[in-house]
């Protein structure tokens, strides 16, 4: 990465918070307050400190997740599938192996079921691009789509859990207490786990002849069959990886935040991390080690943002909206060349 | 014309104060060592790149072009050396592409009019219905210059236009040129061949280093003069010394038989041997199946009969990496989409047939200390103009990247070496280099099976000559038996029974 990316994507975020100024001051709060509530919110309060931590772990690692196919530039959209998928059948084993395991061993189960719901779920688009051709931006969507519906079934059916049959909010049933991930001071232990991961991802793409395969295949398919890279074998892994990942992801927050299988969460887009985990990927120019820094800035952002919705009673989509804006802005700030398009302008 | 044009890249000064002049009707032939700013040069005319200094003048008045429609509403068209058109598209769709007449869309029947004038008035012969990716490089040619007529172009720039043509579609090619030339239009044409120039251009410009060393209207000009102009001093052609090696190690094809892109069998049982220890030359006019046939032997394109034995060791089933363990390597023509992956690093690239083991991974691990180091020898080895070997393959001009390729096949451990078209896009001074590095990898007991559309390289360096025709392998010719009259009539068919 070099130092052009970073000038740019604090440039455009600045532009992002002029916006957001604009829209504040429509809003009659001062702009100059709110952005200093924005900030303060996110990142400065105790609380607002442990929230966005506590968002930082699923969005980094279903950032991370999604890196690993797109460095071959094979396009997973389906991060909030395979999270959702991670998600069931962690609660699923969770709930049929309360109280006859251990803690940890309950909890190692988990993972590994995560793991694998994930992963099953993202191969239907992987196997079809593979032995098809089909385009994986289309399949790996629509996955999307049945996982969110799938999820809604599954919590007013088979998973249903008692309290959703009296207040009618879908929901499993909750994972008893002694068997979560613990807390430390508010923080989930969940992001040593999720900040370990970005570390192994890291070093599994620099590091390791399948990082170095993916590298080729996105740079030139011809290339890396030439270099004797197994395509097949490679996208087939990345993916495996991918949606394991996501996966995990769906556990530690079922495990480590809301304790029950709640559809609501996965279907609110700010909590939709395998969107939200795409242009945190991105801005991070898919480099696992600077999405930790990328996925603590946004889940800062959107705390921030939060916190002004309570101090100056601004509608919430309105905080949204400045959440949106910062993203976006961001997100061009990584894809254009800033440079060029001064240079042209300026020489007219 | 171009006056004081200074273009630089971080750590580069690839064109230094230049001014290039091109007059009305003229043929201009660009000169130069790889990496001398020739593309970067054409590239700041045809706005792919802003100068950083200096100015553009058309007939007296100073003009910008800050990209390629500027370039184009100045009349200015460039073919580069990578084409842009879109495979799976028809000629006549590609041909449509950016062209509006009044409406929204151009009928394109108006496109296949404008097509037959052209055929007419330029020779320029293709067949509109085809899709590209059938075309040949030729082919693809013609469409790219076609595409740039039809968009109103005055003056062609054509970026290393021969380096992948036969002979023959040289000549034709030229043939276009000069008609075009006759319809007033202004031709730059960038080459490595000193003949070439000679015969098409009426002035020449060399550059060095990025700045102009020489320019000359064509009268009295001969290759040794070019030659001192370009890279400072004259190139002795070696002779070169082929040393007898005794070894019984070889590289069989039998019988093999490949189908082509069009699903059409492109290689029938084709049969050769190459001995440790000798350069086996491949003759034929392109697209006679030598492509399929390498791509097969590599373990790229599946066979469809035959076998393909190293040492005796049948390796018809393995693929690409088996092969390269089994002592094979490979020197592509495609140097930018298959002998590189252009945005990696020098440093990836150089281990593209050696990553999976000692010394450049370590239990597992990528060792880029040892990487570098092998990145860095090649560099240096082969004279590779790079700032170091943490550039992108994409930054290095076409003949370094060239060169890069070269080096790294020739400096890895194999013990045969597949080699298409080695020096095409190398200057005279790099070639006569990369054909000394041939030579000893032979003398070295290496085994080379060297396919080239020059008759005269392979007559210079091969052992033995084997000639495709349309998909059959000839006998081999021993090296005491060359007669290029022989050779150039089997080339065209003459004793293959068909
Ligand atoms: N995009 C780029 N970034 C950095 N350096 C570049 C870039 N393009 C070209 N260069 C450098 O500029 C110099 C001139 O390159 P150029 O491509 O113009 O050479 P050339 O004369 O066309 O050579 P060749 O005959 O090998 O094609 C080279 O040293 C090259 O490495
Ligand atoms: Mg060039």
């Amino acid at each position: 990465m070099n130092i052009r990316k970073p000038i740019q994507i604090i440039f455009f975020i600045i532009l992002a918070l002029l916006i957001s100024s604009l829209l504040l001051l429509i809003d009659h709060v001062s702009p100059i307050a709110g952005i200093a509530e924005l900030i303060s919110g996110g990142f400065l309060t105790h609380y607002g400190l442990v929230a966005t931590i506590n968002d930082t772990i699923p969005l980094l690692i279903v950032a991370v997740a999604i890196i690993i196919p797109f460095i071959a530039k094979f396009w997973n959209i389906g991060g909030q599938g395979q999270y959702i998928f991670g998600s069931i059948f962690a609660t699923w084993i969770g709930l049929e192996l309360a109280g006859s395991l251990p803690g940890a061993l309950l909890i190692t189960a988990a993972i590994i079921f995560a793991f694998i719901g994930g992963a099953l779920w993202a191969m239907p688009p992987t196997l079809m691009k593979i032995y098809f051709g089909t385009n994986e931006i289309i399949t790996t969507l629509m996955m999307n789509f049945i996982a969110v519906y799938f999820l809604d079934y599954m919590t007013i059916g088979p998973m249903e859990g008692s309290i959703a049959k009296i207040t009618h909010v879908p929901s499993s049933a909750p994972i008893p207490s002694p068997d979560l991930l613990p807390h430390i001071g508010g923080v989930s232990t969940g992001i040593f786990m999720a900040l370990a991961i970005a570390v192994i991802i890291f070093i599994l793409l620099r590091y390791t002849n399948f990082g170095y395969e993916l590298k080729l295949i996105g740079s030139s398919i011809d290339a890396a069959r030439y270099a004797g890279a197994s395509l097949r074998r490679d996208l087939l892994l990345s993916m495996v990886l991918s949606g394991g990942i996501a996966g995990i992801a769906g556990m530690i927050q079922v495990f480590g935040i809301t304790t029950v299988l709640l559809p609501q969460v996965f279907s609110d887009i700010t909590t939709s991390f395998g969107y939200v985990g795409i242009p945190v990927a991105l801005v991070a120019s898919l480099n696992p080690l600077i999405t930790i820094i990328s996925a603590f800035f946004f889940s800062g952002v959107l705390n921030g943002a939060y916190a002004m919705e309570i101090s100056f009673g601004i509608p919430i989509d309105l905080v949204i909206t400045i959440y949106g804006l910062m993203m976006f802005f961001a997100v061009i700030g990584v894809m254009i060349n800033l440079g060029r398009i001064f240079r042209r302008s300026g020489a007219k | 014309m171009m006056k004081g044009i200074v273009k630089r890249f971080p750590g580069v000064l690839a064109v230094d104060h230049v001014d290039f002049e091109l007059y009305p009707k003229e043929i201009h032939a660009l000169l130069g060592e790889n990496g001398a700013g020739k593309t970067t040069l054409m590239n700041v005319l045809y706005g792919v790149y802003r100068a950083d200094e200096g100015q553009i003048l058309i007939n007296g008045k100073q003009v910008r072009i800050r990209n390629a429609v500027d370039a184009q509403s100045n009349g200015i068209g460039m073919v580069h050396q990578h084409f842009s058109l879109i495979p799976v598209f028809t000629v006549k769709e590609n041909l449509s592409i950016g062209l509006r007449d009044g409406g929204f869309r151009l009928n394109l029947n108006q496109i296949k009019l404008k097509i037959e004038e052209a055929e007419e008035k330029y020779g320029i012969e293709i067949d509109i219905d085809k899709k590209v990716q059938q075309l040949s490089v030729g082919e693809q040619q013609r469409v790219e210059i076609l595409k740039l007529l039809f968009r109103g172009a005055s003056t062609l720039i054509l970026d290393e236009p021969t380096s992948s043509l036969t002979p023959q579609e040289v000549v034709n090619l030229f043939k276009s040129l000069r008609a075009l030339q006759s319809e007033g239009k202004t031709i730059v044409i960038i080459t490595h061949k000193l003949y070439e120039a000679l015969d098409i251009a009426d002035r020449v410009t060399v550059l060095r280093k990025g700045k102009v060393v020489f320019k000359a209207i064509k009268e009295g000009l001969t290759p040794q003069a070019l030659t001192e102009a370009m890279i400072g001093r004259s190139v002795e052609l070696s002779n070169y010394k082929m040393e007898k090696v005794s070894s019984r190690n070889s590289l069989i094809v039998e019988g093999l038989s490949v189908m082509g892109d069009r699903n059409e069998e492109m290689v029938i049982g084709a049969s050769l041997e190459v001995h440790a220890g000798e350069i086996l030359g491949i003759a034929g006019v392109s697209g006679n199946g030598q492509k399929e046939l390498i791509e097969s032997i590599f373990g790229l394109r599946a066979s469809k009969g035959g076998r393909i034995l190293i040492n005796g060791h049948d390796i018809t089933k393995y693929g690409v990496k088996g092969r390269i363990k089994a002592g094979l390597g490979y020197i592509p023509e495609e140097r930018k989409t298959r002998g590189a992956a252009i945005s990696l690093s020098l440093s990836l690239n150089s281990v593209m047939h050696d990553h999976w083991g000692q010394p450049y991974l370590t239990r597992g691990a990528f060792n880029y200390k040892a990487i570098r180091k092998f990145a860095r020898e090649i560099i240096s080895s082969f004279k590779v103009a790079a700032k170091d070997e943490s550039v992108p393959a994409r930054d290095l001009s076409g003949g370094n990247l060239q060169k890069f390729i070269v080096g790294r096949e020739m400096m890895r451990n194999s013990s045969f070496l597949m080699s298409v078209n080695p020096t095409s896009g190398l200057d005279v001074g790099a070639t006569e280099y990369v054909r000394n590095e041939i030579v000893s990898y032979r003398n070295k007991g290496g085994g080379v099976l060297l396919v080239s559309e020059d008759l005269d390289e392979l007559l210079a360096l091969s052992d033995r000559i084997v000639v495709m025709y349309r998909g059959k392998t000839s006998k081999p010719v021993e090296r005491k038996d060359f007669d290029k009259l022989k050779i150039g009539a089997m080339m065209l068919g003459e004793g293959f029974n068909s």
